[in-house]
């Protein structure tokens, strides 16, 4: 039987550890520590979890920054001539067409778009006041939270909602289906910033499986940039 | 209780740990599991070769073990209760195998091909659907990039933390900042999402 470790072990022993590649002696040795040290074995535990989730998750592989190589004339001009098309195709399709995106719940937001607290908008509607509300925001990284509050709230089924973006110019349009209202009966969904930024929201809220209920004459937000 | 400097109970206090539980000390016996609850997952996991559910069956078996051992005869050398425990895991692991084993060899030619079956077992399945689920969430909490390629590299690259920190230009203070709120976060929704709230000794019947 293995004794115990008399300090504690680092994190080059937790990662081979936990990548499996510690002798049987040194493992057992480790296993004891962590059963005299609960806190440091929570830690481990912890660290294991993140490891098994993350793989789970199939995260794309993170490079290191490296330095860049010195690259020749020609592949730079190939490379600003890309940047150029990329960037017509990105103005055409956000102005002219495209389908919009939204997302449910933050499960389901990609990756590339995580990144700090969405910019949150709650929609509630109070004695008839009109529903439409006119934003600033810094930039058009991120994501929009929109939280609504349905004007005619029906318990516990889900709602549909519909958000078209400037009806008139792009009618560019997204259908989310299955929303749950919240405890609080806030029907919450998510919408990238690129997306939304210099146009005006409509969003309607019906219940799920019965289009004609329209849950009131819907909402209006228009979104503004600071900058840009 | 005594407390060393690294926070580890030392042989005195397991040595008052086990009189108490042998003298029917219920608080005694909630330190006990709190003290060996990772600890026994950890050796089970391993014993277990990744096999999240089978641990946590099995570290929630040994405690039960370990409690009755030492609410009847106690253990001659209390200072063995780590070692005690953990041969108590890997043996529960190695039986549990040896019945799979055993079950293996009296199916039909069905049950076998549902076994070999390389997805895994939809408890399993479970398990590892929220842990994910949970660590989409702490990515989706985290304030910025920088912290998300921390924990990318780290965990799932296992890349070194002193080549993160001179790549992000980072300060080891900063980086442990960041493991240790995801670590934090992780634990908190895991305890949340009911991963250690298995109850214990009522499922066994507690006398």
């Amino acid at each position: 039987m293995s004794s115990a470790l008399p300090s504690p072990p680092d994190e080059a022993t937790v990662a081979a550890y936990l990548g499996n590649e510690l002798s049987e002696p040194e493992a057992e040795a480790f296993e004891i520590y962590c059963l005299d040290h609960p806190e440091f074995a929570q830690k481990v535990e912890m660290d294991l979890c993140m490891r098994r989730g993350l793989r789970e998750i199939g995260i794309p592989a993170v490079k290191p920054p490296t330095a860049a190589p010195l690259r020749p004339l020609w592949a730079l001009a190939a490379g600003l001539g890309a940047v150029v098309v990329c960037g017509l195709l990105i103005y055409s399709w956000s102005h002219f067409g495209g389908r919009l995106v939204a997302y449910r719940n933050p499960h389901e937001i990609p990756l590339q778009l995580r990144g700090g607290s969405p910019i949150e908008v709650t929609f509630l509607r109070l004695r008839g006041s009109a529903a439409r509300q006119q934003i600033v925001v810094p930039g058009r990284s991120g994501l929009l939270k929109l939280r609504i509050y349905p004007d005619t709230p029906v318990g516990r089924e889900e709602y549909s909602a519909r958000i078209v973006l400037d009806p008139v110019a792009t009618a560019r349009s997204v259908n989310l289906e299955h929303l749950r209202a919240d405890a609080e009966g806030f029907v919450e969904l998510y919408l990238p910033l690129a997306d939304v930024v210099g146009h005006t929201l409509n969003i309607t809220l019906v219940t799920d499986g019965d289009p004609s209920a329209t849950t009131g004459p819907g909402f209006q937000l228009q979104v503004l940039a600071a900058t840009g | 209780m005594t407390i060393n400097e690294v926070g580890a109970k030392t042989d005195d206090s397991n040595e008052i740990l086990c009189r108490r539980i042998q003298a029917g000390d219920l608080e005694a016996e909630a330190l006990l599991i709190a003290q060996l609850e990772s600890g026994l997952r950890l050796v089970a996991y391993r014993a277990a070769g990744g096999d999240f559910e089978l641990a946590h069956d099995v570290c929630q078996e040994a405690l039960v073990i370990i409690i009755r051992r030492l609410r009847s005869t106690g253990l001659e050398n209390p200072a063995m209760l780590a070692a005690f425990a953990a041969q108590t895991a890997r043996n529960l692991v190695t039986a549990a195998r040896r019945k799979v084993q055993r079950q293996r060899t009296d199916m039909d030619a069905e049950t076998i091909e549902r076994m070999a079956d390389p997805r895994p077992a939809a408890p399993e399945q479970l398990a590892r659907g929220r842990i994910a689920a949970i660590l989409n969430r702490i990515l989706a909490e985290l304030p910025g990039e920088r912290d998300r390629t921390i924990l990318i590299r780290f965990y799932l690259q296992e890349d070194d933390k002193s080549e993160i920190c001179r790549d992000l230009n980072l300060s080891e203070l900063g980086f442990n900042q960041v493991i240790f709120r995801a670590r934090n976060r992780l634990r908190q929704l895991l305890i949340e999402s009911g991963f250690e709230k298995r109850d214990l000794l009522d499922a066994e019947g507690r006398p």
